[in-house]
């Protein structure tokens, strides 16, 4: 298994590259280049092309990239074009927050699409309202939901403040009364997607027979859902959580903005109005990149959870 | 009959027990009734789709509300003692009588095991479904059934994961599973039909020294004629959801009364009884009839070489006392030798 893990591991190297690469060209090739996109539309011939060359803009796109990387590799993603500070000054303490609603957006996404539908209880209808609250979550765009929360639980009940953010340091108790509303936020449409494939898996491997044989056994119908079928159905959720940090991003995005979070996703949407180059291509960077790795990572737990592949 | 069978103990009475299958409105059992002794192998067979799982499966509780509707009457006396009616019985009780009073194995050992649990845990789950027993204890019980069912390395395979097992091994361990509560019934679905012939033999051998030693009844379901006489005190044959014959094994195979079990007989291989010694395969002439549109007065009129019309597509035939203490449903078998 550890040779397998390993293999799996060396292919981030080529497929890191790969989609690096392709940001970068698609990027430049997209706007143009830096210094058009920095001055703006009515600058003059000259002066781009001198701001070309001093960045080093005007040398092949080939050689731009490995320098890009070979620098971002020691750390060193250059200066921000409007606050002049290093970009992993303006990154680094922003990192943190979104790493934060975003992981515990996908756990409890995870956690709730799986429990919820696996649930079988003959007089509550738990699994209609499972997949009711999937389709609202699909549907809706984020930041209807979000102002729908803001809505309910800041304005008419007075439980949570709407919008801001309080560092740990304030305290525990008002961090998490920040954080859980947006978490929510971005959590539901994950919360959809995850229990929609959840819920056609586990309905496959009800129908298979060692489902009928734990039964047999006089199990609860709790114990055989819980502790038969939810494990056996929960591998394609996981593929999907690798696929969805893409998503992620983009419900980030909108989710920073809306409850005026400091994270990378606010900083993405305000480098792209600065047309801050280098910010805006660090973050894209980094977002390709996790997505990748947790693309592994996936894949790899994929490996560990089951035995026939664990074992040979 | 002598005294010694009069005595015998109940265990098991079903009675006019039917089963229809709401998706498809398959009558899947009409009126089905028997019944099983403590201790008695008694073999169910009849030809595929005929109801024999689905009669297995009604016994064990395990045919869902929403799945199928279920009338009659299925009466288990349990180790306590107690008289317990199984149709409609509320599902936590029905849950202390399932793997504990009753068990069962199923045709596909392939897939009867949980593939992400080692085979150990999945006995030892068993085990404490009904056995209030220390974790060690029940770990020591489960080695134990593995070393029973006379699996070569029971340590190792108390550790393995279901796929790294053969068939017959899986089957072993179904076998040691169901065993794990002592049942005092066991409905094996043909728990042999998906392995190779020798590993079948060793395992049908297991199975008959663990059920005498046990004292165990056993719903032995089978397609085998052959080893249905082997195995069976006695027998019931199904057809399209009917018992259509039922009695001591050897009186039924020796000289079947109802045409089909007849039929049956003639379209089984035997070693032995090639061309030249006369015995031919006889298959039944036609299939099994389509269970939600079924034929009127016998079921088995259409395929029946003995049918005659304006009596045997009109008059539904009831299971009646025949000789040598069997049960027969032909409206014609006092007349007529098949
Ligand atoms: N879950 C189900 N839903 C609908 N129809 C079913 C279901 N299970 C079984 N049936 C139908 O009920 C009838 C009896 O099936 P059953 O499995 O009891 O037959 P069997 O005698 O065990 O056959 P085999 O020898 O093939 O195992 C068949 O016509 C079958 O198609
Ligand atoms: S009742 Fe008629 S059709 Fe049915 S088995 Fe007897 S002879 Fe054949
Ligand atoms: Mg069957």
């Amino acid at each position: 298994m550890l040779a397998l893990v390993g293999r799996r591991l060396l292919t981030v190297i080529p497929s890191g590259l790969i989609v690096t690469a392709l940001l970068f060209f698609s990027v430049n090739g997209l706007i143009g280049s830096p210094a058009e996109l920095m001055l703006g539309t009515d600058a003059t011939l000259e002066a781009i092309a001198e701001l070309n060359r001093q960045h080093g803009f005007d040398r092949p796109l080939i050689t731009q990239y490995l320098e890009w990387m070979g620098k971002a590799l020691t750390g060193d993603f250059g200066r921000s074009f409007t606050t002049h500070q290093t970009v992993a000054e303006a990154i680094l303490p922003r990192l943190p927050v979104t790493l934060e609603i975003g992981i515990a957006a996908i756990v409890l996404a995870t956690f709730a699409a799986t429990t919820f539908s696996s649930v079988t209880s003959a007089r509550v209808v738990v699994r209609p309202m499972a997949t009711g609250l999937a389709i609202v979550g699909i549907t809706l765009p984020n930041f209807i939901i979000g102002i729908g929360l803001i809505y309910l639980f800041s304005v008419e009940l007075g439980w949570l403040p709407s919008i801001g953010w309080a560092p740990w340091r304030t305290g525990i108790i008002n961090h998490l009364q920040h954080v859980l509303l947006p978490i929510l936020t971005l959590s539901a449409y994950f919360y959809g997607v995850f229990t929609l494939v959840y819920q056609a898996e586990y309905d496959a491997v009800r129908r298979r027979l060692f489902v009928r044989v734990a039964k047999a056994k006089g199990l609860s119908e709790r114990q055989v859902s819980f502790r038969h079928v939810l494990p056996n159905s929960i591998l394609p959720v996981i593929t999907y959580v690798g696929l969805s940090l893409g998503q992620l991003m983009g419900g980030a995005v909108v989710t920073e903005s809306l409850f005026s979070i400091p994270g990378i996703g606010g900083l993405l949407v305000d480098s792209i109005v600065a047309r801050d180059y280098p910010v805006m291509m660090a973050i894209g960077m980094i977002v390709v990149i996790t997505v990748v790795v947790m693309n592994t990572a996936a894949d790899i737990v994929y490996t560990i959870v089951n035995p026939q592949i664990r074992l040979d | 009959m002598n005294a010694d069978i009069a005595v015998q103990e109940k265990l098991l009475e079903v009675d006019g027990l039917s089963a229809t299958f709401r998706s498809n409105s398959v009558r899947a059992l009409r009126d089905v009734s028997f019944r099983i002794d403590a201790g008695e192998v008694v073999a169910l067979v009849g030809e595929s789709g005929s109801g024999k799982s689905t009669t297995g499966l009604a016994i064990m509780g395990l045919l869902e509300r929403g799945e199928a509707s279920l009338s009659g009457s299925i009466r288990l006396v349990r180790k306590s003692g107690e008289r317990a009616e199984l149709v409609g019985l509320a599902e936590n009780r029905m849950r202390s009588v399932r793997g504990n009073d009753v068990a069962m194995i199923f045709q596909e050992p392939m897939s009867s095991l949980d593939p992400i649990y080692s085979v150990g845990d999945q006995i030892a789950e068993a085990i404490a479904a009904h056995q209030d027993l220390p974790r060690a204890r029940v770990e020591d019980e489960a080695l134990r059934l593995l070393t029973i069912m006379a699996i070569p390395d029971p340590a190792k395979c108390f550790v393995s994961y279901p796929h790294q097992l053969s068939g017959g091994m899986r089957q072993r361990v179904m076998i040691a599973m169901a065993l794990s509560c002592r049942p005092r019934l066991l409905v094996a679905d043909e728990p042999t039909t998906a392995l190779d012939v020798t590993i079948q033999a060793q395992i049908i051998d297991q199975l008959g020294i663990l059920q005498r030693d046990a004292g165990m009844a056993v719903l032995f379901v089978t397609h085998d004629l052959g080893l249905a006489a082997d195995l069976a005190d006695r027998v019931l044959v199904m057809y399209a959801g009917q018992i259509v014959e039922a009695g001591p094994a050897d009186q039924v195979f020796s000289r079947p009364t109802m045409p089909y079990t007849a039929g049956l007989m003639r379209s089984r291989p035997r070693i032995g009884a090639g061309r030249a010694a006369g015995g031919q395969i006889q298959p039944i002439p036609g299939g099994v009839p389509d269970l939600a549109r079924l034929p009127t007065g016998c079921t088995f009129h259409p395929r029946c070489a003995h049918a005659v019309t304006g009596r045997c597509d009109v008059t539904l035939p009831a299971l009646e006392p025949a000789d040598g203490g069997r049960a027969v449903r032909c409206l014609r078998w006092r007349e007529i030798t098949p």
